[in-house]
């Protein structure tokens, strides 16, 4: 049991490297599928089973592995954006800001508890992925990021709400995943692209044509 | 250390020069599986290094007495490297306090005498491939010599490779972490080694007057027994290379699972570039990048390990 934590343990730090260094977008969603679902996995190996923690674990791997990915690329393909992601950081740079915070984290959890250290590294490549790429998907994207750090934290210091609150928690993640999918969508058929850096043009509705026209 | 000549290394060594031209038969076999073709046989480098062994040598009249050394500087580098690496318990005959960075050192004279002979020749297309391995090579030495932080620290100290091994061996029998890190650090060398050997998310062997080839720009001029000696040398640094992956994972393997082994890590190779298109060149510094942070990710892991 233990060395399978240590497994997927490594991996989930592989993929946060993957996702710095990935420069495509259905790249980045099929990472998320994997994340998701070793997200899962490893909320199991660690509670010690249970018949509520196991349906919640299989509710997990079913909406992260498959559910919200499908979204992303649904949301991708409908806003026909491009695939590239073009970053505001370059890659190489991208991947020696994650590897200097897996530094830091692992010097500041120290080893009794590898699991935080997972987490803020998690977290921390979510927000670097919000801020440094350039489309709106990719927000999403690094949202979802996010939220699974958060998720590796819970599960790591074994906090069980119950399960009410958790699929609560996991609805208000899908439900702002749908709901970014479609906000993307939107601005794309508005401005013909989702850069996020040119969103600051927005303007009032009734001068709508004027945005159009840019 | 004491070197204690003993017949399971040197049969490993005999192993090595032997059978290390199968290596690239076995990745072109698994290559031609996923095209779903036959392939060209399994000992066809055997074949190539006999026919250009019969054959003359011809030298421009412009090159000087480096081009002509450089294959044979090449082969002797990869040689004594490969000498260094212990097998199955036993230390290698040569092993001494620092040999560690002997082993990286070689493969740079290697590297430096090939890229001096492909500037030798004046040819632009040959100074072009010689640029473009000296670009990538520093970001791959970084990765490696970043794997060789991890495997010294691991080793507590030594900088043997001889004596690291075991180290690694005691280490990932007493701890789970440390063989999770010893992975990680794999992964980096895997994607070094695709590297430096030329293989195909960075360079494609099989393409010959291409804009985008590094290694076989360099090796343009060379014919006969000069070009016998380059296929030779480069299909034993695959050996090595692959040896020294199976020897990080697990140091205590029998020498004939260590072949199996070097084996399965050349499929492995085919694998990659059977499913794999190579990158674009700006995108090779990102994917070697790629691969030093993750050394780094193993580093951190490991010093943390032992805090």
């Amino acid at each position: 049991m233990d060395t399978l934590v240590e497994i997927v343990f490594v991996v989930l730090l592989g993929i946060n490297f993957a996702f710095a260094g990935a420069s495509r977008i259905f790249h980045c969603i099929r990472l998320t599928a994997i994340q998701g679902m070793l997200l899962s996995v490893l909320g199991y190996l660690l509670s010690h089973g249970g018949v509520e923690i196991a349906m919640l674990s299989t509710v997990n791997f079913i909406v992260k592995g498959f559910v919200l990915p499908l979204l992303l690329k649904k949301a991708v393909l409908r806003s026909g954006a491009r695939r590239e992601l073009e970053p505001l950081a370059g890659y190489s740079i991208s991947l020696i800001c994650v590897a200097v915070v897996t530094a830091v984290a692992f010097a500041v959890c120290r080893r009794s508890a590898m699991i935080p250290a997972l987490s803020i590294i998690t977290m921390f490549t979510g927000l670097f992925l919000i801020i440094f790429r350039k489309k709106a998907i990719t927000q999403v994207i690094g949202f979802l990021v996010f939220e699974n750090g958060i998720a590796i934290f819970a599960s790591g210091m074994a906090v069980h709400y119950g399960l009410v609150i958790e699929l609560g928690i996991l609805l208000d993640v899908f439900v702002l995943v749908f709901i970014m999918g479609i906000a993307a969508f939107q601005i794309n058929r508005e401005f013909e692209h989702i850069d996020i850096d040119r969103l600051h043009q927005l303007v009032e509705p009734e001068s709508q044509s004027e945005g159009q026209s840019k | 250390m004491n070197n204690v000549f003993c017949p399971v290394w040197l049969a490993n060594f005999a192993a090595a020069v032997i059978l290390c031209p199968l290596l690239f038969g076995i990745i072109a076999k698994v290559k031609a599986f996923f095209a779903g073709r036959k392939g060209i046989p399994l000992f066809q480098l055997y074949y190539d290094i006999f026919k250009l062994l019969r054959r003359g040598v011809i030298y421009s009249n412009s090159v000087s007495i480096f081009f002509a050394a450089a294959p044979c500087v090449t082969l002797a580098a990869t040689v004594v490297a490969f000498a260094l690496l212990p097998c199955q318990n036993n230390s290698s005959y040569f092993a001494f306090n620092g040999d560690i960075l002997l082993f990286v050192y070689l493969f740079a004279l290697a590297r430096a005498f090939t890229v001096l002979a492909a500037m030798d020749t004046a040819s632009s297309f040959e100074g072009m491939g010689g640029a473009r391995e000296l670009h990538f090579s520093i970001f791959s030495e970084c990765a490696l010599m970043t794997l060789f932080a991890v495997l010294c620290i691991c080793g507590s100290g030594e900088f043997s490779l001889s004596a690291i091994f075991f180290a690694v061996d005691d280490l990932a029998r007493n701890s789970g972490l440390a063989t999770m890190a010893l992975l990680l650090a794999a992964v980096g060398f895997f994607i070094v080694m695709l590297a430096e050997n030329c293989r195909v998310p960075v360079d494609d062997p099989e393409t010959h007057l291409e804009l985008t080839m590094i290694h076989e720009a360099m090796i343009l001029d060379y014919s006969g027994v000069d070009m016998a000696i380059i296929h030779y040398a480069s299909a034993l640094k695959l050996w090595v290379f692959g040896q020294f992956m199976v020897m990080m994972l697990f140091p205590q393997l029998p020498a004939h699972w260590v072949w199996a082994g070097v084996f399965a890590s050349a499929a492995a190779v085919g694998v990659v570039e059977s499913v794999t298109a190579r990158f674009r060149l700006l995108k090779v510094p990102h994917y070697l990048m790629g691969a030093f942070a993750i050394e780094l990710a193993a580093l951190a892991l490991f010093i943390w390990e032992n805090l």
